[in-house]
C-alpha cells in the first residue's frame, strides 16, 4: 500500500512527510522510502523527508495542528527540518495538502477526529481490511477523501499506479483462503443440520 | 484532604484550562494548548522506564530464584537488553537505529518483522474456528449473517468476480434470452458487498459511534466535576 | 537558438501582472500569519508565481518560495514573521521565458485572535450538550428513583470469577493495547477493582498483563487498594500485574503463553484491542475459561460476540461505573446521555426528511433544499 501511494506521489512530483505513530513501523517506511525514491530519482531533503517518530500519540495529532516543530524539530537523523528547503514553509495542516494514514482502525480515527475535524484536514485512510468497515461511515460523510481497504485496495491502488507488486501477488492466495473459508464453512453447516437432525 | 481534592482541583483545572484555549488562540491560551501536550508526550516517553524496570525486575527475579521457566527468562532479559545495546550502537554510529544499514535495522528485518507476521497469520486459523462458532445456522437470523459474510468475502476477491461469471453463464444457458454480457457486469457479489459495506454496516456503525461519543462525553464530564474517581487511589 | 529567443520575446509580450493582490491577517490564529490572495488575469503559458516580501518601503523584498507555486492564494506563515511588525508583498507570474511583477501592496499586521469564530458551531454544541448533562446531573440530586437497564456482561461478572473460584483457576483482566488517555481503559478501571475486590474476598489470584507502563502502575494501584478494602492486603502481589510489552502481537504472544501456562478460569477483555484481540480470545476460548469483553473499537466486536460468553458493546462500558455503583448523581449522566441520544434521533431524523423533500421538491419548493443544506454547513467543522 506504502509502495503504491509513494509511487503516485514521486510520480506526480508530490513532496513526500513521512513519520509514524508507532516506533515499530516507521522503519517499514524508511525501507519503502528508500527504494520508491530510487525508482524516480528523487532526493532526500529536496523530494522528500522522514521526520521519525515522537511519542505522544493524539497529543501530536493536535499539536502539529498548531505547529510540526513543537513536535517534530528534526529529521530522524537529528537534522534541523529548517535545513529542508521545502520543509521550511511547513508549519501546520495549512501547509500540508493531502495526509494519508495508513494505520489501524483507532489511529485512523484519531487522524479522523483530530486533524480532520479539528483542523479541515484532507485525509485517505489505507487500512486492514478488518478495519475498512468502520472506515465506510467516514466515507460517505465525506469525512475522509478516500479509502484504501486491505489487500484488496492494495492491489486496486497497484493497478491505479500501474505497477503491480506484492498486494496483487498476494490477491490469489487470498481468493483461496476466501474460498475455503465458504467451503469449510458450508461443510461445517452441514454437519450442524445433520447433528441437530440426529438428535 | 488536599491528597484527596488536590489532584481533583488539577484535573478541574487543567480540563477548564484547555477547553478555553480551543477557542482562544490568542497567548497565553493558545501556547498553553501546545505546551500542556509536549508535557504529555514527554511523560508518555519516559513511562517505557516503568515499564523497563517492571518487565526486568520480573524476570531477573525469576532468573536468579531459578524458579520454573527461569530459561525463558534468560532469553528474554538477553533479547531485551541486546536489542537495546544494539539500538544505541546504531544510533551512535549510524545517526538512527533506522538507517539501512544498521545493525539494529538487521535485527528489525529479520527477527522483529517476521515474528510479528508470524503471530499476526495465526489469526487465520483463530478466524477458522471463530467463524464456524459465529456462522452457524441455528436460526433465520444467523442464516442472515452467513450469507452476508459469504457475499462480502467473495466481494473482495477476484474469484468472487470468477464465480459470478460462472452464475452468469449458467443463467444465460437456462434463460438464452437474456444479455450474458449485462449479466456479468453485474458483479452481484462485489455490488453487494459494496451495498451491504455502505448501507447497513456503515448505519450500525454510525448509530454504535454516537452511542460512544456521547458515553464518552457523560465519562469526560463525570472525571472533570469529579463525579467518576476511580483513577484515584484513596 | 534565435528562434527561441524569438517566442520569448512574443510570450513574455503576453504575460500580464497579477492584479487585485489582497492582504489580510490570517484570522483565528494565533498570530504570525499573513493570507495573500491575488487575481491572475492571464492562466496561459504561465508556470507559477513567487511571493516576495519585505518589512520597509523601500526595502530588500526576500522571496517566500523558491519553488514556483500554482494557485493564486498563500498563506505566509514563515517562522521569521512577527506581530505587529507591518509587512509589503509583491507577486512575480512566470512563463517559460520571462516574469512579471505586480505592484507593491500593503502595508499588513499580523495578530493574534481572541476568538475563533470559526469554531462557534462547536461552542454552541458544547453549550447545549454539556448543559443537558449538568441540568440532569443537578436534578438527579433530589430523584433517588433513577432506573439504568439490565447490562449482561457486567452481570455475568460474578458468575465467572463464582466458576474460577470453584475450578481453583486464576482470573485474567486485560486492558489490550489501550493507555491511560484513553476512556475505555479508565472506564474499565472500576471494573477491574470490582474483579480485585472479589478475587481477594475468594482468595483466587488475579493476573493483569499490561502493554502500557502508565496502565501498569494505575492498575497495581487499583488492585492493591480493592485487596486492602477487603480486608487481604496479604495476598497482593505485585508481580501478577506486570508490563509485557507494547508491541500489539508480542503482546499478544505473550498473553497467550500465560492464559496457556495458567489456564485462568475466567478471562476479562476490557480496554482497547486491535487485530490481536480474535488471537487471545480464541486461546482464552480454546482453554474453557469463561470469557467476558468490553471494547469501544467497534470492529472487534464481531470477533469478541464469536469468542466470549458475554460482550459489552458500544457505550456499555462507559456505564460501568454508574451501574456498579448506583449513586443517583452517576445515573443522572446517563439519563442526561439518553436525553440527547433521543434529541439527536428527532435532529437527524428531521434533516434526513428536510434533505428529501428538499431533493423531491427541488423546483416546487428550492427553500428546502437551501435550508437543509444551511444545516449541513453549519455542522461542518471550518478550521
Amino acid at each position: 500500500m506504502l509502495i503504491a501511494i509513494l509511487r503516485h506521489c514521486f510520480k506526480k512530483n508530490l513532496k513526500v512527510i513521512l513519520t509514524g505513530q508507532l516506533a515499530l513501523g516507521l522503519p517499514l517506511g524508511e525501507i519503502a522510502l528508500n527504494q520508491v525514491s530510487g525508482e524516480y530519482n528523487k532526493v532526500y531533503g529536496r523530494d522528500y523527508v522522514n521526520i521519525g517518530y515522537r511519542p505522544g500519540s493524539t497529543a501530536l495529532m493536535v499539536g502539529i495542528g498548531r505547529e510540526i516543530r513543537d513536535f517534530f524539530k528534526t529529521d530522524y537523523r537529528g537534522v534541523p527540518l529548517d535545513s529542508f528547503e521545502f520543509m521550511r514553509r511547513v508549519h501546520n495542516y495549512h501547509d500540508i495538502a493531502l495526509l494519508v494514514t495508513l494505520a489501524h482502525g483507532a489511529v485512523a480515527d484519531a487522524w479522523i477526529q483530530y486533524a480532520g475535524a479539528r483542523f479541515n484536514q484532507k485525509i485517505i485512510v489505507g487500512c486492514t481490511g478488518v478495519n475498512a468497515p468502520n472506515m465506510y461511515q467516514y466515507l460517505s460523510a465525506q469525512q475522509i477523501t478516500g479509502l484504501i481497504g486491505g489487500l484488496q485496495g492494495a492491489s486496486e491502488y497497484e493497478t491505479l499506479v500501474e505497477k503491480p507488486g506484492a498486494a496483487t501477488l498476494g490477491m490469489p492466495a487470498q481468493s483461496t483462503a476466501h474460498a475455503l473459508l465458504i467451503i469449510l464453512l458450508i461443510i461445517g453447516n452441514i454437519g450442524f443440520i445433520l447433528s441437530k437432525k440426529k438428535i | 484532604m488536599l491528597y484527596r481534592t488536590g489532584p481533583l482541583i488539577l484535573v478541574f483545572g487543567t480540563a477548564l484550562l484547555l477547553i478555553i484555549a480551543f477557542f482562544i488562540p490568542h497567548k497565553p491560551f493558545g501556547d498553553l494548548e501546545a505546551r500542556f501536550l509536549n508535557w504529555y508526550a514527554i511523560i508518555s516517553g519516559f513511562t517505557f522506564l516503568l515499564g523497563l524496570d517492571s518487565l526486568a525486575r520480573h524476570h531477573l527475579i525469576k532468573i536468579v530464584r531459578r524458579e520454573k521457566g527461569w530459561f525463558y527468562s534468560l532469553l528474554l532479559v538477553t533479547s531485551l537488553f541486546g536489542t537495546l545495546f544494539w539500538g544505541l550502537y546504531s544510533w551512535i554510529r549510524y545517526a538512527s537505529p533506522f538507517a539501512l544499514n544498521a545493525p539494529f535495522m538487521w535485527l528489525y528485518k529479520f527477527m522483529i518483522i517476521p515474528l510479528q507476521a508470524t503471530m499476526f497469520a495465526t489469526l487465520a486459523f483463530f478466524i477458522f474456528s471463530a467463524a464456524y462458532r459465529a456462522f452457524r445456522v441455528r436460526n433465520l437470523a444467523a442464516t442472515l449473517l452467513l450469507i452476508a459474510a459469504c457475499m462480502v468475502m467473495l466481494g473482495n476477491v477476484p474469484i468472487g468476480s470468477s464465480i459470478w461469471a460462472g452464475i452468469s453463464w449458467l443463467i444465460h444457458q437456462i434463460f438464452p434470452n437474456t444479455n450474458l454480457e449485462i449479466l456479468k457486469r453485474w458483479e452481484l457479489f462485489a455490488a453487494a458487498k459494496d451495498w451491504l459495506m455502505a448501507i447497513p454496516q456503515a448505519a450500525a456503525g454510525r448509530g454504535i459511534g454516537i452511542g460512544l461519543a456521547l458515553g464518552g462525553i457523560a465519562m469526560s464530564l463525570r472525571i472533570i466535576l469529579g463525579i467518576e474517581r476511580t483513577y484515584l487511589s484513596s | 537558438m534565435p528562434i527561441t529567443w524569438t517566442i520569448g520575446i512574443l510570450v513574455s509580450g503576453l504575460i500580464a501582472p497579477p492584479e487585485s493582490l489582497l492582504l489580510r491577517d490570517n484570522p483565528n490564529d494565533q498570530g504570525r500569519a499573513i493570507f495573500i490572495s491575488w487575481v491572475c488575469p492571464q492562466t496561459e503559458s504561465i508556470t507559477g508565481f513567487r511571493i516576495f516580501r519585505a518589512c520597509s518601503l523601500p526595502g530588500k523584498f526576500i522571496a517566500l518560495n523558491r519553488e514556483l507555486i500554482i494557485g493564486t492564494e498563500y498563506l505566509d506563515s514563515d517562522t521569521m514573521l512577527c506581530d505587529g511588525v507591518p509587512y509589503y508583498y509583491f507577486i512575480r507570474v512566470y512563463s517559460a521565458y520571462d516574469s512579471v511583477d505586480s505592484p507593491v501592496s500593503g502595508p499588513v499586521v499580523s495578530s493574534a485572535q481572541w476568538f475563533n469564530t470559526d469554531r462557534i458551531n462547536v461552542l454552541v454544541l458544547a453549550i447545549i450538550i454539556n448543559g443537558l448533562f449538568i441540568f440532569y446531573l443537578l436534578r438527579a440530586r433530589h430523584n433517588t428513583r433513577m432506573f439504568i437497564r439490565k447490562i449482561n456482561g457486567l452481570d455475568a461478572i460474578d458468575e465467572a470469577l463464582g466458576r474460577a473460584t470453584e475450578m481453583g483457576k486464576p482470573v485474567l483482566f486485560s486492558f489490550g493495547l489501550g493507555y491511560i488517555t484513553d476512556m475505555v481503559v479508565i472506564a474499565a478501571l472500576p471494573i477491574l477493582r470490582r474483579i480485585a475486590s472479589k478475587t481477594a474476598q475468594y482468595a483466587v489470584r488475579l493476573i493483569v498483563p499490561n502493554s502500557d507502563p502508565l496502565v501498569m502502575t494505575t492498575a497495581q494501584e487499583t488492585v492493591k487498594e480493592a485487596y486492602t478494602e477487603a480486608g487481604r492486603p496479604d495476598l497482593y502481589n505485585q508481580d501478577n500485574i506486570s508490563f509485557l510489552t507494547s508491541d500489539q502481537f508480542g503482546y499478544a504472544a505473550g498473553v497467550d503463553g500465560i492464559i496457556l501456562r495458567e489456564k485462568p478460569g475466567a478471562i476479562f477483555w476490557l480496554g482497547y484491542f486491535y487485530a490481536e484481540s480474535l488471537i487471545m480470545a480464541e486461546t482464552g476460548h480454546s482453554i474453557g475459561a469463561i470469557q467476558l469483553a468490553g471494547t469501544t473499537e467497534t470492529t472487534q466486536l464481531p470477533f469478541f460476540v464469536a469468542a466470549c460468553d458475554y460482550t459489552m458493546i458500544g457505550e456499555e462500558i462507559y456505564a460501568a461505573s454508574c451501574y456498579l455503583k448506583p449513586e443517583p448523581i452517576m445515573l443522572g449522566t446517563i439519563k442526561g446521555e439518553d436525553f440527547i441520544k433521543f434529541l439527536l434521533i428527532i435532529l437527524i431524523s428531521s434533516t434526513v426528511f428536510l434533505g428529501t423533500a428538499g431533493r423531491l421538491l427541488a423546483n416546487e419548493a428550492p427553500f428546502l433544499n437551501n435550508l437543509f443544506m444551511a444545516i449541513v454547513n453549519w455542522f461542518i467543522p471550518k478550521s
